[in-house]
C-alpha cells in the first residue's frame, strides 16, 4: 500500500491494480445506499479518478491505515458530497480509468441480504470475498506459470480447511493427473499452505502495517460470520 | 441523481430464494457460506488459516500413527474421514495408552464425530477380541445426557476404532488450566454431573477406568450452567468379567492414567465403580486447588496413591465440606468410599448446601446439612448396587465435635458450634 501512496507512476499503477482488485465491494456499498446502477458505476469510476486528482492516497496514516477502511470512509464521504449536487456529471471524460464487470457486480449485488446488514458489514464481507478470489488468481497464475496448471486446476477444490469433498476424491485427483494418491495429498497440502500464504500476502497489502494484518483478518472473518451465507464468492 | 431502493429491494428478494441451496454450513467453524462451481470452501476458515499461516505449513504431512495402512492414509476408516489441520495434519483430540482419538467427519450425515483408533497390539488374541466386542456393545448401550455416545465400532486393516459423539466445548483438563482453580460451586456442579454420568455407565455395569480431567467436556449454555460430558469410554471394562480378564489392557501394562488412577488399580487387583469414584475424588482435588495431590514420576504417583495418607495440608483454604467430601472419595479402602455414584448423587445437595451456609461462623446450616448426610448414610446402608453392605465414613463428619476439629482434623474450624 506505501506504493500505492507514490504518486508516481508507479505509485499510480499500484492504486490502479489495488483498485481494480477492490472496485467490487464499493459499487456494492454505492447500490446498498440505494444508487441505480449507471449512478452507481459513475460514482465508482469518479471515486477511483478523484483518489489520483486530489493525491487522497497520502493522507493515509501509516500508523492507523488500513486500506479497507480509509476506502470505506473516502468513498461514503465522497457519496454524500456528490448526493449534495443535483445534477449528474460525467466524470473522467473518455477516460474509463478501471475496467469494471458490470453484470458480475450487479449479479452479485441482488444477492446481497438488505434487511439485517448494515451496509459496512456487507462492504467489509465482499471485501474479504474478493480478496480470497483474488489472492487464488494469482496463485493461479503462479502454477500457470511453472507449468502446473492442471495441478492446480484438479486440486483447488480441496484447499478448504476441514471440509469433506462430497464432490472429488482423493482417488480421482490421483488418476485425472496419473500419479499416486499419497503424492495427491502432498500437493494439496503444498496448495493450501500456497494459498493461505498468498491470502495473508494480500492482505498485507492492504494494510499499512504488518502488525495490522491480524486485527484486518478478524475484521473480514467477523463480517462474513454475520453474513451466514448470504454473498456469493 | 436517482436511486432504486424499492426495485432493487424486489429484485434481491426474489434471488435470494434461489441462493438457499448453496449454503453450507462449515463442519469445522459452523459458518454459514456460499459453495459454488468457482468457490467450494469456508471463507473464515482460509482467512483464520492465513491469520495463522507459517512458512513450515507446507512440510509433508506425516503419516497417522505410523501406520502404513492404506485406509489410515488417506485418513479415511469406513464413512469416517480425519479432519485436518490446516497444516494438513489430522486433528488430534487426545493420545492414551491404547490409541489415538481424533476429529473426523461423518461423510454421509455431515456431523463431526471423535474417532478413537484402537490399535491391534492390545487385542492379539480371538478371546481378547470378543470380550472387546463385548464391552464395546455395553458401553454403547449407556445414554446419558452426561455421556459422550458411541456410535460406531469399526475396523480397519490393522486397527479398530470407535466413533463417539463429538462433544463441543472443552476439556476439563483446559478449563482448569485455564482458571488456575475453579470455583469451589461450579467444581461440586461439575462433581455433581460426572457422578451422575457414572451412574448410567454403572449401570451397564462397565467401569470407565480412566476418570480425568481430559476425558471430560465441559461446556456453558447460555444461562451460564454448566453442561458436563464424559468421554471416551474406550478403556471402560464390565466389571463382571473374569478376574484377570484385562480387556484391551497388556498384560502388565498399566491402563489408565497414574496421576487419576485408584489404589487398586495399581495392585491390579479387580476394580468396579469406586475405583472411578476415587478418580472423580482426584478430580476434584484438582479443580478447587489447581493440582493433582500427587505428583512425580510414575513409580512415585503410584507409591503415593498407594500408601500416602490424605493430604489435609494442600487444602488450605478449601471449604470443609468439599474437604471432607475428598477425604471420602480419596479413601484407599474401597470398602470406605461412596458404593455408587447414586450413593454420592444423594449426599451432593448437602455437601452444597453445607457451603451455602455460613459454615466458618455461628449457624446452624452445617448441621442441617450434615444432618442429611447423616440420614442419607443410614438410608443408603443396604441399598448399593455394590454386594457388600457398607458403613460410610462420611457418618463419622456428623458427630458432634467432628467440625470443631476436637479429633484436630480441621482445626481452627467453628463448624462445630453449628453442628453440635
Amino acid at each position: 500500500m506505501a506504493s500505492a501512496r507514490d504518486q508516481s507512476q508507479a505509485g499510480r499503477a499500484a492504486l490502479a491494480a489495488l483498485c481494480q482488485t477492490y472496485w467490487c465491494p464499493l459499487y456494492t456499498f454505492a447500490r446498498q445506499r440505494g444508487y441505480s446502477p449507471p449512478d452507481a458505476q459513475d460514482l465508482t469510476q469518479g471515486f477511483f479518478l478523484h483518489l489520483l486528482e486530489h493525491r487522497a492516497l497520502g493522507q493515509v496514516d501509516r500508523l492507523k491505515g488500513k486500506f479497507r477502511s480509509f476506502l470505506q470512509a473516502c468513498f461514503q464521504n465522497y457519496l454524500s458530497v456528490q448526493a449534495q449536487r443535483a445534477h449528474r456529471l460525467k466524470r473522467g471524460g473518455e477516460c474509463q480509468f478501471v475496467s469494471l464487470d458490470l453484470e458480475v457486480a450487479e449479479n452479485r449485488y441482488r444477492l446481497e441480504p438488505t434487511d439485517c446488514l448494515t451496509p459496512e458489514t456487507i462492504f467489509a464481507a465482499r471485501w474479504g470475498l474478493t480478496l480470497l478470489k483474488h489472492a487464488m488468481v494469482v496463485l493461479r497464475q503462479e502454477y500457470v506459470s511453472r507449468g502446473k496448471e492442471s495441478v492446480f486446476d484438479t486440486l483447488k477444490a480441496f484447499v478448504g480447511i476441514g471440509e469433506s469433498r462430497p464432490e472429488a476424491s482423493y482417488e480421482e485427483a490421483a488418476k485425472r493427473l496419473g500419479i499416486g494418491v499419497g503424492t495427491v495429498k502432498t500437493l494439496i497440502h503444498r496448495l493450501r499452505g500456497h494459498y493461505l500464504a498468498a491470502v495473508r500476502e494480500e492482505v498485507a497489502r492492504t494494510v499499512s502495517n504488518p502488525a495490522e494484518i491480524d486485527a484486518e483478518i478478524h475484521a473480514l472473518c467477523d463480517a462474513l460470520i454475520a453474513a451466514e451465507g448470504r454473498m456469493i464468492p | 441523481m436517482k436511486t432504486d431502493s424499492g426495485n432493487a429491494k424486489e429484485e434481491r428478494s426474489t434471488a435470494s430464494g434461489s441462493l438457499e441451496q448453496g449454503v453450507r454450513v462449515c463442519p469445522t467453524c459452523g459458518t454459514k457460506f456460499v459453495k459454488t462451481a468457482e468457490s467450494g470452501f469456508c471463507p473464515v476458515c482460509i482467512l483464520r488459516g492465513a491469520g495463522s499461516w507459517d512458512p513450515a505449513a507446507t512440510e509433508e504431512p506425516r503419516p497417522i500413527s505410523g501406520s502404513a495402512d492404506s485406509a489410515q492414509e488417506v485418513g479415511r476408516f469406513e464413512n469416517y474421514e480425519l479432519m485436518l489441520e490446516d497444516d494438513g495434519k489430522p486433528i488430534e483430540l487426545g493420545r492414551g495408552a491404547m490409541g489415538v482419538t481424533y476429529k473426523a467427519l461423518d461423510v454421509d450425515l455431515c456431523c463431526p464425530v471423535t474417532l478413537k483408533v484402537i490399535s491391534e497390539k492390545y487385542l492379539d488374541d480371538e478371546s481378547a477380541r470378543r470380550r472387546f466386542l463385548r464391552e464395546a456393545r455395553a458401553a454403547a448401550s449407556v445414554r446419558h445426557p452426561n455421556v459422550g455416545l458411541v456410535l460406531h465400532l469399526g475396523r480397519t486393516g490393522t486397527s479398530y476404532f470407535y466413533a463417539m459423539e463429538f462433544v463441543e466445548g472443552e476439556t476439563l483438563e483446559h478449563f482448569i488450566k485455564r482458571s488456575g482453580r475453579i470455583e469451589v460451586k461450579l467444581a461440586l456442579e461439575i462433581t455433581t454431573q460426572v457422578a451422575a454420568g457414572l451412574a448410567a455407565v454403572h449401570k451397564q455395569k462397565l467401569v470407565h477406568r480412566d476418570i480425568k480431567p481430559s476425558n471430560i467436556m465441559v461446556s456453558f449454555e447460555e444461562g451460564g450452567s454448566p453442561m458436563v460430558k464424559i468421554i471416551d469410554l474406550g478403556l471402560a471394562k464390565l466389571t463382571t468379567a473374569e478376574p484377570g480378564e484385562g480387556v484391551i489392557s497388556t498384560p502388565g501394562v498399566f491402563a489408565g492414567t497414574p496421576e487419576f488412577a485408584s489404589p487398586e488399580q495399581f495392585a491390579g487387583v479387580g476394580v468396579d465403580i469406586r475405583s472411578d469414584l476415587y478418580s472423580l475424588g482426584v478430580v476434584l482435588w484438582e479443580m478447587v486447588t489447581g493440582k493433582t495431590p500427587f505428583r512425580g514420576t510414575a513409580p512415585e504417583v503410584m507409591y503415593q496413591h498407594l500408601h500416602t495418607p490424605f493430604a489435609t495440608a494442600q487444602l488450605q483454604g478449601v471449604p470443609q465440606p468439599i474437604v471432607a467430601l475428598l477425604e471420602v472419595l480419596l479413601e484407599k479402602d474401597p470398602r470406605q468410599r461412596f458404593q455408587n455414584p447414586t450413593a454420592l448423587l444423594k449426599a451432593m445437595p448437602a455437601i452444597t448446601n453445607a457451603i451455602d451456609g455460613p459454615y466458618n461462623c455461628s449457624s446452624t446450616a452445617a448441621g442441617v446439612a450434615l444432618s442429611h448426610l447423616a440420614r442419607w448414610n443410614s438410608q443408603a446402608a443396604g441399598k448399593t448396587g455394590t454386594e457388600e453392605n457398607f458403613s460410610s465414613p462420611i457418618t463419622r463428619y456428623s458427630q458432634p465435635g467432628f467440625w470443631s476439629g476436637g479429633g484436630n482434623r480441621f482445626p481452627g474450624s467453628c463448624l462445630g458450634e453449628s453442628a453440635g
